[in-house]
């Protein structure tokens, strides 16, 4: 480019995207269609498609991308987050529940908040990530690793309040992405390897009032209480540990439960272990239950269902119909009515031996003798699922689910159990396969039907999310530190750029200056590209 | 010497993690039943590499034998309970705190078990690793040799000695599990490739690393190639096949014993 420029483009070159003060108000937030320059909530949308409606980089320029700059987490410990911006900046979580907000330009940073995790802080069964924050209004939140949500203002990273979810000392923690709704932060607890009452909270965004709690193990009285048996349903589980989503005009959450507890010995909790491995829909406005849907009865397998629902409407037999898809950690592509928990349809997107199939109400059919024993039983997926945390992505536009898949079997083995508050509670756990021929994929699937349309091949099971792009592509990471985009409509690969460190991160795109970024997090970095 | 018989190694070291929390206390005074209970949990999550009775085999020996990375039961607890970085050795996180003791209580017991006497000269072996079996151009011992193959200077700490006579004798036997492990675990497999490329050239080596989307093999002559799966036509694992010649009938079966018999004495000590 020659020549000078116009006097307000000149201007606005300088003073870019950056607007004086950041205000993601709910308005922006629910409507993602206009918000393609920005990623403001953890999936992208309260739909959970972590679809950018970008089209830039397409199938045909995608070679030619290119990183632009790197941040350097400053804390040890491998990035789980997934970006946010708005407004020029980015906002990043490092390990330990630190905060930075980035210069969306350049990578600087602009400020960091620390909280004062204690160093004897107890994480069981999981490393001390943290998958993001959310925004709201001129407000920053995050979960923290010793269970506190915290409201940071997003200009300068001062505490605005700061609240005790639940007392680390018992093994709650909090490493999810909180997602805020209207005038309210929903955040879950972690601690399902710790004998936790799992729950969902809802804080007001002003205050950080506590609006409602629901608890995942009814207590005594509460319909589905029956399905534990004796005490059990005290040290249940329940964990509800990744962000789930939100319909605005039905004012429901739609969350993913995590496994009973302990993991792999269930003799002491007999029954169903209601709403474990289950999903939830909740009303936003009071946390009441609307109705639930168990994927796993009873799980002896940590099959938990912290997977990432993705809302979608689809037409079948000639009727409209409001639906979440879930490909489960258990080996099942499910699709539900969201309106009414209905099972419409499920099917297995990956090998597992555990079950014949479902039955008519989704309910699966069990093979006998599947559950740990002392010397190992061998079942596919493996201990951590056919897929796990990691987000899947649907493109409104190919109609299909993208979903980062492990392909992998291990020996259960069931060990003792013994409750003590905040130690491990597990009662066994998994060992790997000699002469496993485990690999990842990536997915595509019809939306619907869960038929798949595609595979593309990775070295080892994936740990990393998707993203579909509007461009017709689907970004990635790989274990072994390749960022990668695959043609959405055929699965061919058509870039790669190895980072350098293995990837347990979900990618986002966004503008800079109206040009389209990728970025995505490779072991302690943040990675952000675009074309020359 | 021999690749290793890869075991896939734990990604749950990562996805798990790490607890916060401190390993627990050693029995203070471990019942039979407790032994019991740590011989039982041994079988099923120990032996596989460190033999059964801990005799040793793709993993080190544990009986009779000081241990080198554990001083007392407490750091043997925390070994076995965080794995040894960069080795086979994953972390036994899926244990409760009281089964990880009485398994530590059982290694302890083993400690005490007479080392099993090997049959060769470990003297005579030197001379042979020297000499006739020109061991040295492929591996290196305290400095000394080629680094195209595993290093030898520790492998007394690291294998037990049936598994170093089939290695000498059987090279490709024990296939390993993957052409190159997993990360965290990673560490070099051995395992031989056939790269051939869509002009139908061909590379035959051990890969030293690898991505889903290229591949670094070393070919026998130490060569690096570093290549794009996409140029690949096929990229396949040799099974039952190693870079290492086997030493059956080169050797004498009494030198194989004093090969055996050095290699154990190799503990990384000058």
């Amino acid at each position: 480019m020659s020549g000078r420029l116009p006097l307000p483009l000149a201007l606005a070159t300088i003073v870019g995207i950056s607007s004086a003060r950041a205000q993601v108000s709910y308005e922006r937030l629910r409507t993602p269609a206009r918000e393609g320059g920005s990623w403001l909530t953890y999936s992208g949308s309260y739909a959970a498609h972590r679809f950018s409606p970008l089209a830039q980089i397409t199938a045909a320029n995608v070679a030619g991308l290119r990183p632009v700059w790197v941040y350097q987490a400053r804390e040890a410990g491998f990035l789980q987050t997934t970006p946010l911006v708005a407004d020029g900046v980015m906002y990043v979580t490092e390990a330990r529940s630190r905060v930075a907000a980035l210069d969306l330009r350049t990578g600087r940073p602009l400020w960091r908040f620390e909280p004062a995790v204690p160093r004897d802080v107890r994480f069981i069964g999981f490393p001390p990530a943290n998958r993001g924050v959310a925004l709201l209004d001129d407000t920053v939140y995050v979960g923290t690793l010793d269970a506190h949500l915290v409201a940071l203002d997003a200009t300068s990273g001062a505490v605005r309040w700061d609240v005790t979810v639940a007392d680390n000392k018992l093994g709650y923690a909090i490493t999810a992405a909180p997602l805020a709704i209207d005038g309210k932060v929903v955040i879950g607890v972690s601690g399902g390897e710790a004998g936790i009452r799992g729950f969902l909270d809802a804080y007001d965004a002003k205050t950080g009032q506590r609006a409602w709690r629901f608890h995942t193990v009814p207590g005594p009285g509460e319909p589905g209480h029956e399905s534990w048996g004796g005490e059990s349903w005290k040290t249940g589980g329940g964990a509800m540990w990744i962000t789930g989503a939100f319909d605005p005009e039905l004012n429901l959450l739609y969350w993913g439960v995590g496994n009973p507890a302990p993991d792999w010995n269930g003799d002491s909790r007999p029954g169903d272990n209601l709403y474990t491995c289950s999903l939830v829909a909740l009303d936003a406005a009071t946390g009441a239950l609307r109705w639930h849907f168990q994927f796993t009865p009873h799980d002896t397998h940590d099959w938990d269902a912290n997977q990432v629902p993705v809302l979608v409407d689809a037409t079948i037999a000639g009727r409209p119909r409001k639906l979440v898809a879930t490909a489960n950690r258990n080996g099942f592509y499910y699709v539900l009515d969201r309106t009414t928990g209905e099972f419409v349809s499920g099917v297995p997107y990956a090998k597992q031996t555990w079950a014949t199939g479902l039955d008519n109400a989704g309910r699966p059919i069990v093979i006998p003798g599947q559950e740990p024993s002392e010397k190992g039983t061998l079942v596919w997926p493996s201990l951590q699922g056919a897929t796990n945390w990691f987000s899947p992505s649907y493109s409104p536009k190919t109609g299909l689910f993208y979903v980062p898949v492990r392909e992998m079997g291990s020996y259960y083995h069931k060990g003792e159990a013994e409750y003590v508050p905040g130690r491990p509670f597990m009662g066994g756990g998994e060992s790997l396969r000699p002469g496993d021929e485990a690999y990842g994929a990536v997915r595509a699937l019809d939306a619907v039907s869960g038929a798949q349309r595609w595979e593309f091949r990775l070295l080892s099971p994936l740990w990393s999310g998707v993203m579909a792009t509007a461009g017709g592509l689907v970004f990635g990471g790989a274990n072994e530190g390749n960022v990668f985009a695959l043609d959405a409509v055929t699965g061919k690969p058509l870039w790669e750029f190895q980072a350098g460190g293995g990837l347990r991160s979900n990618p986002i795109s966004f503008l800079i200056d109206g040009k389209q970024h990728v970025a995505m997090a490779a072991r302690q970095a943040v990675f952000v590209f675009a074309l020359p | 010497m021999r690749r290793a018989l890869v075991v896939v190694a734990c990604l749950l070291a990562t996805s798990l993690g790490a607890q916060a929390i401190k390993p627990p206390r050693p029995l203070a005074s471990p019942t039979a039943a407790d032994l019991d209970r740590g011989h039982a949990l041994f079988d099923v999550q120990c032996a596989r590499c460190h033999g059964i009775g801990g005799t040793g085999g793709m993993g080190p020996p544990l009986a009779g034998v000081k241990l080198r990375r554990a001083r007392d039961e407490e750091g043997l607890i925390a070994v076995i309970s965080e794995g040894v970085p960069g080795t086979a050795m994953s972390g036994i996180w899926q244990l409760s705190e009281r089964e990880l003791a009485q398994v530590a209580a059982y290694v302890t017991s083993l400690g005490r078990v007479p080392a099993v006497a090997l049959p060769g000269d470990p003297l005579r072996g030197k001379a042979v690793y020297d000499g006739k079996g020109a061991c040295a151009s492929c591996h290196i011992v305290g400095g000394v040799g080629s680094g195209g193959g595993p290093e030898l200077t520790d492998v007394g700490n690291r294998r037990g000695a049936d598994y170093l006579r089939e290695s000498l004798l059987e090279p490709g036997a024990r296939f390993p599990e993957r052409r190159v492990p997993y990360e965290p675990n990673l560490y070099p497999a051995y395992v031989v490739v056939r790269a051939v490329a869509l002009d139908g050239t061909a590379i035959v080596g051990t890969p030293v690393n690898e991505d889903s989307f290229t591949v670094q093999v070393r070919d026998a002559a130490g060569r690096l190639h570093s290549l794009r799966k996409a140029g690949l036509a096929r990229l396949e694992t040799q099974e039952a096949t190693s870079l290492m010649p086997s030493y059956r009938g080169a050797l004498s079966a009494a030198e194989v014993d004093d090969v055996v018999a050095y290699l154990a004495t190799l503990r990384g000590e000058p």
